[in-house]
């Protein structure tokens, strides 16, 4: 195997006929997963609940405190002065929530609640479907494609990832920068993304990295998918923040500005007695 | 045959009402079959079919809509087209029961709801029209057509401040469009506030370079405060004109729009160019 | 424009030439024991330059670039169309009596009228 002293590239030649029956069916096998694992993601979902008209007008009272907030400067004070105080009085008394009565309870028990139990279904299957090809895969790899390397990274890497890159292999002294397969299965994971947005546009499940941070946070109690949003604390938020908006109309100085603009003056004059 | 498809298009996308014209380019589509190749045949049956209601064309209507009915069996947009070409002959109490079997189905059906008010428009009954817009905009309060409506309906009863309140949600929503700006400086100075409609012709002239009918908002009420300039503080008030610009800044202004009306209307014709000239001059 | 997206073209074949080139100086350097070669001077700078000029070309290649400041967007609309609310629009005015008006029965009866007397 040539001189094996450090700091010397180790050069070794690979068959031909691991790169034609390894590397590539992988890759394929790789990208025909995932484009299947769409398909049937999207036939298992169902249509989104349809949205009631009472969530409808809460969650369209909050954009509006929103909008109000980001684009407060481009109405005149009065205007913003008289809809500040109607919508933190709104907001306060709770006149958009949903159920008005029990608005001190916190959010509704995602169990008792019969139409979030599809929602939750839903997104238990997407994530089970997620898993499943991976662990399948990696399985397959681990039995069909190990002991032997696959590939030289192009850069170097330290000696601690030896033992998970080289898995199957016991070389004490084989340069890291040797892989098995396995890593080639992981280079696929998070390369192939590009290549599933082409095929299947932006929003596909057929991410690998998407699942694996399920993954994560499943063992952590995170928050569940479709939990439903505290509207009362938003609201109480969304009234402190307008509460502390200070208003500047922006037209205050636009004689300047438009003067300036055609041409009529050369700088804007910060004083007020040239106003 | 396909530049007809695509100024169709471009009126679709202008959402401007141009039924006559959009019959003539429509015409040799339908006569000829080419529309099923057409990408958007849909939406250009949809057009085509509100243009022919508007033109009197209630045949070719009926045979758009059974066309799209056929296609789209259990879509609530095709089931409202059946509302309009009541309206349209004068049966509005069909069309009512219509969209009201359509909202008991789904209350958040937004397409009946607006057609009940305009139903109402219709009819002439625009205090239920805008009680009933008022409702709807309670819950989708984003709407800014249902404002714009709004906003028209009260115009009809010249109650300007609640019309000025109307083109405010709309600045809220959209502040960069000059159109709403305009809106809402005519409703001012036509409501006698001086001050902001100034300032709110000032947005529109900054936002929209030459834009004609702001510059000649910015002279009528430029000189109009002017005038004004000798008034006691109470009355300037009144006017909003409270932090009114200097005299010197408005002669600059109204100079600044009399210049690019000018302008303007250089490129215009003969008789038109005389007559801005001539009324300029004043 | 098709000068430059030929000369696009013959880029991009340069940077491809330029990598097969590479791969093949990497191949016989192997073959005959000399180990971690740098890849001559030559395969780097074809590389390198054909990379700028292909950028270059694509870049002008590409046609009118249109604007994008919000004015020059807003132009696309007119005064109608933003006022216009075709949801709210009512049918039931005089339109369909006033066009066309040459299949108005009685339109028709006065056009044959007035073609008569002139």
């Amino acid at each position: 195997m040539g001189a094996l002293a450090e700091g010397i590239d180790q050069e070794m030649f690979l068959d031909p006929e691991i790169r034609n029956w390894v590397l590539f069916p992988i890759t394929v096998i790789m990208v025909l997963v995932g484009v299947f694992r769409h398909q049937i993601t999207i036939l298992m979902t169902g249509d989104p609940p349809k949205p009631e008209i009472k969530d409808i007008r809460q969650g369209k009272a909050l954009m509006r405190g929103q909008l109000l907030a980001q684009n407060n400067s481009y109405i005149p004070a009065a205007a913003f002065a008289e809809r500040k105080r109607y919508l933190c009085q709104a907001y306060e008394e709770g006149t958009y929530l949903k159920n008005k009565a029990n608005k001190d309870q916190g959010p509704a028990n995602l169990m008792t609640d019969p139409k979030n139990m599809e929602v939750m279904m839903d997104g238990m299957k997407k994530q089970m479907m997620g898993i499943i090809p991976q662990t399948l895969i990696m399985g397959w790899i681990q039995f069909f494609f190990s002991g032997f390397i696959l590939i030289k990274l192009p850069f170097p890497l330290g000696l601690r990832f030896k033992q998970m890159l080289q898995s199957g292999i016991m070389t004490p002294n084989m340069d890291v920068r040797w892989v098995s397969s396995l890593s080639w299965y992981f280079i696929n994971l998070f390369g192939l993304r590009g290549v599933f947005s082409l095929l299947l546009g932006g929003e596909n499940s057929a991410d690998g990295i998407r699942d694996m941070t399920a993954m994560g946070t499943m063992g952590a109690m995170g928050q569940q998918p479709g939990q439903p949003q505290d509207f009362n604390k938003q609201f109480l938020g969304m009234k402190d923040n307008l509460s502390i908006i200070y208003h500047e109309w922006d037209l205050a100085n636009i004689e300047q500005r438009v003067l300036v603009k055609y041409g009529k003056q050369n700088r804007l004059f910060k004083s007020s007695a040239a106003k | 045959m396909s530049s007809a498809v695509e100024l169709l298009s471009d009126i679709r996308q202008s959402s401007e009402r141009r039924p006559f014209e959009v019959l003539k380019l429509a015409e040799p589509l339908l006569n000829t079959g080419k529309i099923s190749r057409v990408d958007d045949v849909w939406l250009v049956y949809e057009q085509v079919f509100t243009a022919a209601i508007d033109e009197g064309q209630i045949e070719l209507a009926k045979t758009i809509l059974t066309i799209l009915h056929k296609r789209f069996n259990d879509s609530q947009r095709v089931r409202r087209l059946y509302g309009m070409v009541n309206e349209a002959v004068g049966h509005p109490s069909e069309a009512k029961q219509l969209y009201q079997q359509m909202l008991d189905a789904d209350e958040t059906n937004v397409l009946a709801s607006k057609r009940l008010v305009a139903l109402l428009k219709a009819e002439g009954h625009t205090k239920e029209a805008i009680s009933q817009l008022v409702t709807y905009l309670d819950t989708h309060a984003n709407d800014f057509e249902a404002w714009l409506e709004l906003c028209s309906l009260y115009l009809r009863h010249n109650l300007y401040p609640q019309a000025a309140f109307c083109v405010e949600e709309i600045i809220l929503q959209q502040p960069a469009n000059h159109y709403f700006h305009l809106c809402y400086a005519e409703i001012c100075y036509t409501m006698g506030n001086l001050g902001t409609a100034l300032k709110e012709y000032l947005r529109v002239v900054e936002l929209s370079t030459d834009n004609v009918r702001g510059f000649y908002g910015v002279k009528l009420v430029a000189d109009r405060i002017l005038e004004l300039g000798n008034l006691s503080k109470k009355e300037q008030q009144d006017a909003g004109l409270a932090d009114a610009p200097q005299p010197a800044t408005l002669q600059r202004l109204s100079q600044l729009a009399t210049e690019r009306l000018v302008h303007a209307y250089n490129s215009a014709g003969e008789t038109s160019k005389k007559t801005a000239e001539a009324w300029l001059k004043e | 424009m098709s000068a430059g997206k030929g000369v696009a073209v013959a880029a991009f074949l340069s940077i491809l030439h330029s990598g097969f080139a590479a791969r093949e100086y990497l191949r016989y350097s192997k073959s005959i024991g000399r180990q971690d070669p740098a890849l001559p001077i030559e395969i780097v700078l074809e590389c390198l330059i054909s990379l700028v000029v292909m950028t270059v070309a694509v870049v002008v290649s590409v046609g009118n670039l249109k604007p994008i400041s919000y004015e020059a967007e807003m132009k696309r609309y007119s005064i109608d169309g933003i006022y216009s609310r075709p949801s709210f629009q009512v049918f039931n005015h005089r339109g369909r009596f006033l066009r066309p008006i040459a299949d108005h029965p009685a339109m028709a009866e006065q056009a044959a009228k007035d073609k008569a007397a002139s």
